[in-house]
């Protein structure tokens, strides 16, 4: 269902963009938090 | 803890070749000679690759060599702005990139078992590899694929990269000479010869040709990965870089230019030709070339060793790109390699699940690879030449003369003050325009507006059309890249008044 929903051309690329979007902050803030770590 | 390099200058440059040769080289060289004029392509192939493509190689050989960081410590080093934003795509990017490429990569696998076993002979070669696609094998294989870079890459750069390269690519090369004998010695092999190499020097005269070159030379060297500046960090200082770049540049072509002798003979021999010339990736690879190594004689061996060299491809592409990551964690983070090597190997295994399942649950050959298609154009043919454009203004304006020393450091080959002006306009330019041109291939003829917003079309929105379309966005483009480029060298200005203003007396 999941699945389904997902291979329907508009949902496929709000998935994509959406993934790629949000592993692209998260990676940026827990960078930011290993550099201030290794700062301290 | 010091930091690895590569053991050996042989070790080094098989590592760099393996970055460069991959499912590129094998699946759509042979593909656009075939389209724009035969050996004719290997003009314009050759004369970008030497122009453009080589020194955009080199300028991120360069930062990773002057950095010796991983991709985001290498753009913090060289003072890009935001160094660690910008660079943090270096890390990220070949993460979705591995991500789908190593699901290309387990089909690979898989078809190397079928092609020694035979399994597909008889059979029809679209509906045996969508059956493999929606079996609990692909799994297996996905997982499999994983284990295997993760591994090699847990063992280090020297005892893992090192190591599996000098293994893959003298294999590799062997392996693609052989079935090119096979291929070349088949009865009738001439006419696919002909057709490869005759060449058509009115295809020149098409602007698509010089174009399609260029892309192919980006995508192949590898560029914009993140992979060349991490394998670059651990060059050793005495390695002189232009000849060094050069020698990859001419071992990834050879290997593009073999793979055509190794399919156009063999295709045309046993009556393929048309199938083959007018097939390029996934088709060409999983349904066409099994039909040519069914009619073959002893086709199951050299069907399983073209899908062995590919394999050998893919995965010293994946272990390249996976590298940048591994070596954040291990460098930033202080984690032990192997630690480094499991995490992103669980987190990439994980990241290739939603492409398989989309695989296995869909029916129908658009809908299995609908996700997989749209994350290419996303990473594939988009986000990396951006990345590349920016390593080459890193190296060229931001570095600046550093750069340039660095590039000539212990080289007895050096380049003529020419070098400067050349990387610092010439090769941004050529690769913002083929960032644009993908950005309209991509709008234009792959649909994605029509599938985003289905009652719209592209040319509503270009109501002149797509020819004068181009050319505003590449004057547009053009505008962007010398508005970045000022905003880059006065930003240099201002931080380098505001360090002397503030130098405080008692350093004096």
């Amino acid at each position: 269902m999941c699945l389904t929903i997902l291979s329907n051309a508009r949902f496929g690329w709000m998935f994509v963009t959406s993934q790629i979007i949000i592993i692209y902050v998260i990676f940026v803030l827990i960078q930011k938090r290993v550099e201030s770590r290794r700062k301290r | 803890m010091k930091r690895e390099v590569w053991k050996t200058h042989t070790g080094m440059i098989l590592a760099m070749i393996g970055t460069e040769v991959g499912l590129g080289n094998i699946w759509r060289f042979p593909y656009l000679c075939g389209l724009h004029g035969g050996s004719a392509f290997l003009i314009p192939y050759l004369i970008l690759l030497f122009g453009i493509g080589i020194f955009a190689m080199m300028a991120e050989w360069v930062i990773g060599r002057y950095s010796r960081k991983d991709p985001l410590g290498a753009f913090e080093k060289i003072g890009f702005p935001r160094g660690r934003e910008v660079g943090a795509w270096g890390i990220i990017g070949p993460f979705f990139l591995y991500a789908y490429y190593i699901v290309i990569t387990s089909w690979v696998l898989f078809f190397i078992i079928a092609s020694f076993a035979g399994l597909y002979f008889g059979k029809d070669t679209q509906k045996f590899f969508l059956d493999f696609l929606s079996s609990p094998y692909i799994f297996l294989f996905h997982l499999a694929a994983v284990a295997i870079t993760s591994s090699v890459l847990a063992l280090g750069v020297q005892k893992g990269i090192e190591r599996a390269c000098k293994f893959m690519i003298p294999t590799l090369f062997i392996l693609l000479i052989i079935v090119t004998i096979r291929s070349l010695t088949l009865p009738g092999a001439s006419i696919g010869v002909e057709f490869y190499m005759r060449p058509r020097l009115g295809a020149l005269l098409n602007p698509a040709a010089w174009i399609a070159a260029l892309g192919q030379i980006f995508f192949s060297l590898s560029l914009g990965m993140g992979a060349v500046i991490i394998y670059g960090s651990y060059l050793k200082d005495e390695w002189e870089i232009p000849i060094n770049a050069i020698a990859c540049a001419l071992g990834d072509t050879s290997a593009a230019i073999l793979a055509g002798f190794a399919i156009f003979p063999a295709a045309f021999a046993l009556g393929l030709g048309a199938a083959v010339s007018g097939s390029q990736s996934i088709g060409l690879t999983f349904f066409t070339l099994p039909l040519v190594f069914e009619r073959m004689p002893a086709g199951f061996l050299f069907g399983g060793l073209f899908f062995l060299l590919l394999a050998f491809g893919a995965l010293s592409s994946a272990i390249s790109i996976q590298e940048p990551s591994i070596a954040w964690l291990d460098e930033e983070v202080g984690w032990k390699r192997k630690r480094s090597a499991l995490f992103t190997g669980v987190i990439l295994w994980l990241m290739g699940l939603p492409f398989i399942l989309n695989g296995y649950v869909m029916g129908g050959l658009g809908e299995k690879l609908a996700l997989l298609s749209k994350m290419d154009i996303i990473i594939g043919q988009l986000a990396l030449p951006l990345f590349g454009f920016l390593a080459i203004l890193g190296m060229g304006w931001v570095m600046k003369e550093k750069g340039f020393q660095e590039l000539h450091k212990n080289a007895r080959h050096k380049f003529g003050k020419w070098i400067r002006p050349w990387i610092r306009f010439v090769v941004p330019s050529a690769t913002i325009l083929i960032f644009i041109l993908s950005l309209i291939t991509v709008l234009e003829e792959r649909g994605v507006i029509r599938e985003i917003l289905p009652q719209v079309q592209v040319r509503e929105f270009i109501p002149l059309g797509i020819g004068p379309a181009t050319v505003i966005m590449i004057i547009l483009a053009t505008g962007l890249v010398w508005g970045g480029c000022i905003f880059l060298a006065t930003r240099a200005i201002i931080t380098e008044k505001r360090k002397r203003r503030y130098v405080p007396d008692y350093i004096e």
